[in-house]
């Protein structure tokens, strides 16, 4: 048996055909480093990748992940699905939030710790109401549960 | 497959080839189906949906778009049934919605297919009532080009245009769905040197050209079919005319040239033909040291002959010369070069770049060629700068057809970036490496031929490994010469020009005959119609139809045509002419005093005459003016560089006064002809007294010159059929709307001879100097420029050098500043720039910049010239 | 009630599920070992007559996608769709999440079958912890010698690579997909060429949904007739039902195909929340048309939900009880899907936008007679019209909604 691996064979160790198929990744990259997705990082990843900055725009602006505008630090995504709606989820939860911070969807709180917004389903719909706070997944949401969250996130910050 | 298909549409049997799409089958049995992304040019995309229609299938009919499904054997299509009547008004309906409805102040109202298939499709009233969306409205994307994001239905042709024809994709959709627009990135405004495609592809008024912008309305216009005399491409285009001015320039298709593409030149670069200071009335200039003052033709006209006749009495008839441009018609080219041999009796013709270039007569094969070319070799010839229709063709072919490029130019030109080799040279050096390139070829040809019999000459074999030898930083392009199956050699002045370039053309020759394609050899000149100034004879030893003065049976030829012979002797080059060796010049569209040098030669000068738009710096020079048209006011012929020779009628009434070069000259002819009295041994006959001064030219022996008869332009083309074999079919109704290229079997065959070329390598400029390149820049500030609507205008750098990155570097030089350039011809003051395609060592100053910094510099004279570059 | 030992979410509630110790200890990678002592050709004839059909929306028959494939191609990919976005569905990531080597074993055999060297693994963006465990259990099947070169020394070669989506629906489509694998927006593509003529790279391509593969290794271990025993006539095999909406016990169920409706509703999630009566269900994700409460007999199988005016989609179940407003639901989906056009097309793109801007009217209470007769328009003029099938599902819900429950649109305008 082996050890744990060493090697990390993702996406990158493995030459493909065309630099291309490296931007979704690069873009991850790029907008860990900086927050979201400036023009000049756009430049940089498109002479890097030997694109056109319109050419990285035009696909990172397809995808909802990628920020071309600053957020706050915790980007609040309430799951506005059909599952979630049905259980008391999505604009409730929305709300609840949005009265609790001041607010609305779409809006980060003026000292820039808080970016509210309403997504698409996220795949949590036997677990629903969803949110999701940066890369974190909470599910099963009640008041008490959100309040809980927000307070400890508050805490943090 | 079977090469053909045959189908069924609307009961309609059609038969089209293999692969043809649906929507261009229906075409062709005479069934329109709308569409709007779908264009015959760019590939498939199936985004608009308008072009839906049904396939009768055994499993019943089902709904797919005309323009993405190719055509199969037995396929039964149905493009009026209710269903698809309803489809394109619910199409039509949802793009409406959210379409403004500012036909009325859009460019495009009037010829825009979405208004046109509204009216033809729609459902006649609208259902919606709510607000449209809103978008971001006219604003540039390039000095240009506005784009209008409501106007746009996302059709991506542009987008697809860029990227497909251009490589350059500078239009993008940017957002998702329903918030999709299309846009450039912040800062990179588009660039491409045939952007102004996308705006008559555009089907909407998304696209609109700022030069144009409301300058017309499509139903106003005066249309006429024409073609671009900006380069030698010949692109055809339309000429479109309201109230005498010259509204806008639209592309023509013309499959054998241009598809259906202009470059930005070619279609922005029109507003000099309406400009306030074109010359309206002939000029003359008293004495010297006076102001030039209008004057009436028939005045100007009598002080140019009584003035050139004056200097051919006393100094003789090599004391008089003509300078033309290679941009005039063919009739203007021929009257220039028959006045002349026939009236003055010297062949002192030239234009820049014609007796100095050792050019192939017979240009292109065909533009065609370059797409069944597997390899391109382009030596110094740089079409992106000089014929951007052409770099589409060869893109084309490199991204397509998978041609490869070999590139050999002193610049590491754009094209230099595709497939292929990029052999680097210094001006005058290419004869070198293509000589050794060639004697390589040659050589292993003959061994493998010895191959099969018995041993090769030792000699041979020896000849071919020292050559191998020294050939290591040629190898890349020698293997790909070696492999070729088609190749297509393209060759441009620049490398070509003077002794050196002699030397080269005739190892590039070499090089195609040691390869079997002596005739996939071609010359493409720097200025429109350098073909048909070369067909004409406008050259000072050669005669109409690329035959020698030295050639006695031509002469004698058109000595029956002309009633005299022209002289045996060759003439003076431009060079020779322009530096003094005459007394008098006669300038048509040429600009010899653009540099300091040139003009204070023609200050020396007895007399200058000079015919041209504008008052230029030789114009300014003269003691005769005489106003021109441009090629949008008069009828005339063009031979493009594939030998087409198309028709350019007249499209707009001439400015002022002016009048085309060939009625000037011919006007001149009958002029000098009356003042003239030849003794022909029967009867003296002495037509007209110049009555404003009598004066009688000598009488002189021999045959009269038989005289000048020409109503029309088309009078002229009747004599150059005459005069010029090839062109004996080429009258103006044969040639049509597409013109007709010219038949090489009447004239000459292709090299099939290898010449020994006896050439030694090209020293670099000593340390701490630069070797000077130069070339064509598409937007330089060329005769027309600075006549340009003012978005144009700015598109011409600041006079510049530019040094490798590396050398800038090295010499602790700094981008931005300002720099002295000194070679042993003068100097000039340019701002530095840095640029990688330069390659170390060589400083690049294009041609054709404001003050004429790299002719000053010397960089046409054909030879090596090192320049030092010192801050100022 | 069927009783039905769960196979492909066998190993989901074991400790440690996702690591590949776990996955060996419960028999992983067996149906690899035997695979590679078949010859590709009988493992394609093993999945055919397996009758598996594809799970991730379409059923297209998977032994014969991997039929289509070229033999003599020299370069041939394969791509695992775990994309999953469709409102509703969450099995994906519940096995991405939780047994991750189940998935990497089918894709190795399938791979395998139709000789790719080469296989992409395409991820939600949203996934972050299944990101994770990919990125993890690719890793352990390199250490353990099930990736690479001469995998289990049979001289069979494969190279897996994790791509991460970025939030688009979209990608779920196969061609979008395989846009956005190469770094492009994700947009469909033109077909034909089909993937299996010209997919990544324009190389053929076999692309199939993870659950689809999830099967593979237990077709290959027990053997195509065990899989064939299961279900149904046209609908073989296990599938994972994701339950949600008002149930007292939403959550993935494993069930044969054929299970009804009733059954899974009633019985595996416990019933309506406070006993109350259904309304209406979404059987196959939110691009099926609704079922109303007297189909809830209806077996769970592509045919009998075809037969029954919907389809088997996803298999995610969506339950809505008596008290649920119709028009908001269909607004919500509706919503979803505008947010989710790539603006390809011009009647996805705008068509969807003016439907969804009818539907904010009509639920808002402002709504005309008009409004309504332009959405019913709307929802017969869009579908068979647009690039791909998006634009034709988004009208699904909207038109089953207005044929199914028209009152309570009507009830909405003046």
């Amino acid at each position: 048996m082996h050890a744990e691996p060493k090697v990390k064979p993702s996406g990158a160790a493995l030459i493909d055909p065309a630099k291309e198929a490296m931007l979704l990744a690069a873009l991850y990259i790029a907008q860990e480093q900086r927050g979201y997705l400036t023009p000049e990082v756009i430049d940089r990843v498109a002479a890097r990748l030997g694109l056109t900055a319109g050419q990285v725009f035009s696909t990172a602006s397809f995808y909802t992940l990628f920020r071309t505008k600053p957020v706050g630090r915790y980007v609040i995504q309430v799951c506005s699905g059909v599952s979630c709606y049905l259980v008391d989820g999505a604009e409730k939860v929305s709300d609840y939030i949005g009265a609790k911070l001041g607010i609305r969807p779409g809006e980060t709180t003026a000292d820039g710790r808080f970016t509210l917004e309403t997504v698409q389903c996220l795949a949590s719909c036997g677990t629903a109401p969803a949110l999701r706070v940066n890369d974190q997944l909470y599910e099963n949401l009640t008041p008490a549960g959100i309040d809980a969250i927000l307070d400890r996130l508050l805490g943090e910050v | 497959m079977p090469d053909l298909v045959t189908l069924t549409v609307d009961d309609v049997k059609v038969t089209v080839p293999a692969g043809t799409l649906v929507v261009d089958a229906a075409k062709a049995a005479g069934i329109e189906i709308p569409i709007f992304c779908s264009h015959p040019k760019l590939d498939p995309l199936g985004a608009c949906r308008m072009c839906l229609v049904e396939f009768v299938g055994p499993r019943g009919s089902k709904l797919d778009t005309a323009c993405t499904v190719r055509v199969s054997e037995g396929m039964t299509v149905r493009t009026s049934t209710e269903q698809v009547k309803a489809v394109r008004e619910a199409n039509l309906g949802f793009i409406l919605i959210n379409h403004p409805l500012d036909c009325p102040i859009c460019d495009k109202g009037g010829e825009c297919p979405l208004q046109d298939q509204t009216m033809a499709y729609g459902a006649g009233v609208s259902q919606f009532v709510e607000a449209k969306r809103q978008k971001q409205k006219h604003y540039p994307i390039s000095d240009l080009i506005l784009l209008d994001q409501e106007r746009c239905i996302l059709c991506w042709r542009c987008i697809r245009y860029l990227d497909e024809w251009e490589d350059k994709p500078q239009i993008g959709l940017f957002e998702r769905g329903g918030e999709t627009v299309i846009d450039t990135f912040p800062g990179q405004p588009v660039d491409a040197a045939t952007s102004g495609n996308i705006i008559d592809i555009c089907p909407v008024g998304a696209l609109t050209n700022r030069v144009s912008r409301f300058r017309f309305r499509p139903w106003e216009l005066k249309k006429t079919p024409s073609v671009c005399t900006l380069c030698p491409v010949g692109c055809n285009l339309r000429l479109d005319e309201r109230v005498h001015e010259l509204r806008r320039i639209v592309a023509r298709e013309n499959l054998a040239v241009n598809d259906e593409w202009l470059c930005d030149k070619g279609r922005f670069l029109h507003q000099y033909v309406d400009h306030p200071e074109r010359l309206r009335t002939p000029l003359v200039r008293d004495a010297a040291g006076e102001a030039l003052r209008p004057a009436t033709w028939d005045e100007a006209l009598h002080r140019v002959i009584e003035k050139l006749g004056d200097i051919a009495d006393t100094n003789g008839a090599n004391a008089l010369g003509g300078i033309a441009s290679a941009r005039v018609s063919n009739e203007a080219a021929y009257l220039f070069q028959k006045f002349f041999r026939a009236l003055v009796g010297a062949n002192n013709i030239d234009f820049a770049d014609g007796s100095a270039v050792k050019a192939q007569p017979t240009g292109l094969s065909a533009i065609a060629d370059i797409a069944k070319s597997d390899l391109i070799v382009l030596v110094g010839f740089d079409p992106s700068e000089a014929a951007p229709v052409l770099d589409l063709h060869i893109k084309r072919a490199a991204r397509r057809a998978g041609a490869k490029l070999l590139v050999i130019n002193p610049r590491r030109i754009a094209l230099a970036k595709y497939p292929g080799a990029y052999l680097p040279v210094l001006p005058g050096g290419e004869a070198w490496d293509l000589n050794g390139l060639a004697t390589a070829l040659q050589a292993a040809r003959a061994a493998n031929q010895a191959g099969s019999k018995p041993a090769p000459a030792p000699t041979g074999k020896a000849k071919l490994e020292t050559k191998v030898a020294v050939m290591a930083e040629l190898r890349p392009a020698y293997d790909l010469l070696a492999a070729a199956k088609a190749p297509l050699f393209i060759y441009g002045p620049d490398a070509a020009r003077g002794q050196l370039g002699k030397l080269a053309v005739t190892a590039l020759s070499n090089l195609a005959v040691a390869l079997g394609f002596g005739d996939r050899l071609a010359y493409v000149g720097a200025e429109a119609n350098s073909q048909g100034a070369r067909d004409m004879g406008l050259l000072s030893d050669t005669l109409p139809g690329h035959q020698p003065v030295t050639d006695a049976a031509v002469r004698e030829r058109l000595g029956k045509l002309w009633g005299v012979q022209p002289p045996a002797e060759p003439g003076q080059s431009y060079a020779a002419m322009a530096a003094g060796g005459v007394k008098a010049l006669y300038v048509m569209g040429a600009n010899p005093a653009a540099t300091v040098a040139g003009a204070e030669a023609l200050h020396k000068l007895d007399f200058l005459v000079v015919q041209d738009l504008f008052l230029t710096e030789t114009a300014q020079l003269a003691d005769v003016v005489l106003p021109a048209t441009s090629f949008a006011e008069a009828d005339g012929t063009y031979t493009n560089l594939e030998r087409r020779v198309q028709r350019g009628p007249q499209g707009i009434k001439p400015a002022g006064e002016s009048q085309a070069d060939w009625a000037i000259l011919a006007a001149l002819a009958e002029k000098w002809l009356a003042s003239q009295t030849v003794d022909t041994g029967e009867v003296s006959k002495a037509i007209e007294q110049p009555d404003w001064k009598k004066k009688r030219r000598k009488i002189k022996a021999g045959p009269a010159p038989k005289p000048w008869n020409y109503p029309t332009a088309q009078a002229v083309l009747d004599e150059i059929g005459k005069a010029v074999p090839p062109y004996a079919s080429l009258r103006w109704d044969a040639l049509g709307e597409a013109g007709v290229q010219w038949s090489t079997s009447a004239l000459v065959r292709a090299p099939r001879r290898v010449e020994p070329v006896d050439v030694a390598p090209i020293a670099a400029a000593p340390a701490g100097s630069f070797t000077l390149v130069s070339g064509p820049l598409l937007w330089d500030n060329g005769p027309l420029m600075p006549y340009g609507a003012e978005q144009v205008r700015k598109l011409t750098p600041t006079p510049f050098v530019a040094l490798n990155p590396a050398d800038l570097t090295m010499a602790a030089l700094a981008e931005g500043r300002q720099v002295t350039v000194t070679s042993a011809y003068g100097n000039v003051t340019l701002t530095l720039k840095a640029d990688a395609s330069v390659q170390p060592g060589t400083a690049w100053v294009p041609a054709n910049l404001a003050g004429a910094p790299a002719e000053t510099l010397g960089a046409v004279r054909g030879e090596p010239v090192s320049v030092a570059v010192k801050l100022v | 009630m069927t009783t039905w030992q769960p196979v492909l979410l066998a190993n989901v509630n074991r400790p440690n599920s996702e690591k590949i110790t776990t996955y060996l200890a419960h028999g992983g990678y067996e149906a690899l070992r035997k695979t590679l002592k078949m010859s590709p050709d009988q493992v394609i004839a093993e999945v055919k007559a397996s009758g598996l059909r594809g799970r991730g929306g379409a059923g297209f028959p998977t032994g014969a996608k991997w039929g289509f494939i070229p033999k003599d191609a020299p370069v041939k990919y394969l791509a695992v769709n775990t994309d999953e976005g469709e409102p509703g569905t969450f099995k994906d990531r519940l096995i991405v999440e939780r047994d991750p080597h189940a998935i990497l074993e089918g894709v190795i055999i399938a791979s395998y079958a139709v000789g790719a060297h080469r296989a992409f693994v395409y991820i939600r963006g949203e996934f972050f912890l299944g990101v994770k465990r990919w990125i993890k259990a690719i890793a352990d099947a390199y250490q353990y010698g099930f990736l690479g070169k001469n995998i289990l020394e049979s001289g069979f070669d494969l190279d897996v690579s994790l791509h991460r989506g970025a939030g688009a629906y979209i990608c779920g489509e196969e061609t979008a997909m395989i846009e956005s694998l190469e770094g492009k927006r994700g947009e469909p593509r033109l077909k034909p060429p089909y993937p299996a003529q010209a997919g990544i790279w324009g190389q053929p391509t076999v692309v199939q949904n993870c659950e689809t593969l999830v099967n593979i290794p237990h077709i290959i271990g027990r053997g195509a007739a065990w899989f064939a025993s299961i279900g149904t006539e046209q609908s073989r095999g296990p599938k994972i039902f994701c339950v949600s909406g008002h149930v007292n016990r939403p959550g993935n169920y494993e069930l044969p195909l054929g299970t009804p409706l009733r059954e899974i509703i009633y019985e595996h999630a416990g019933g309506v929340r406070m006993g109350r009566s259904v309304k209406a269900v979404i059987p196959g994700g939110a691009s099926t048309p609704f079922l109303t409460a007297d189909k809830l007999d209806v077996p769970m199988a592509f045919e009998t939900l075809a037969a029954a005016g919907s389809a088997l989609g996803t298999g995610a179940v969506v339950v809505m009880d008596e008290t649920t407003d119709m028009v908001e639901v269909a607004r919500r989906v509706m919503s979803f899907y505008v947010h989710e056009s790539c603006g390809r097309c011009v009647p996805c793109r705008l068509g969807g936008h003016n439907m969804l801007h009818e539907l904010d009217i009509i639920a808002s209470g402002q709504g005309k007679r008009a409004n309504l007769a332009r959405l019913e328009a709307l929802t017969r003029g869009i579908p068979g019209i647009t690039f791909c099938p998006l634009g034709t599902g988004m009208c699904e819900p909207v038109a089953s909604g207005l044929k199914l429950f028209r009152s309570e649109f009507e009830e909405r305008v003046s």
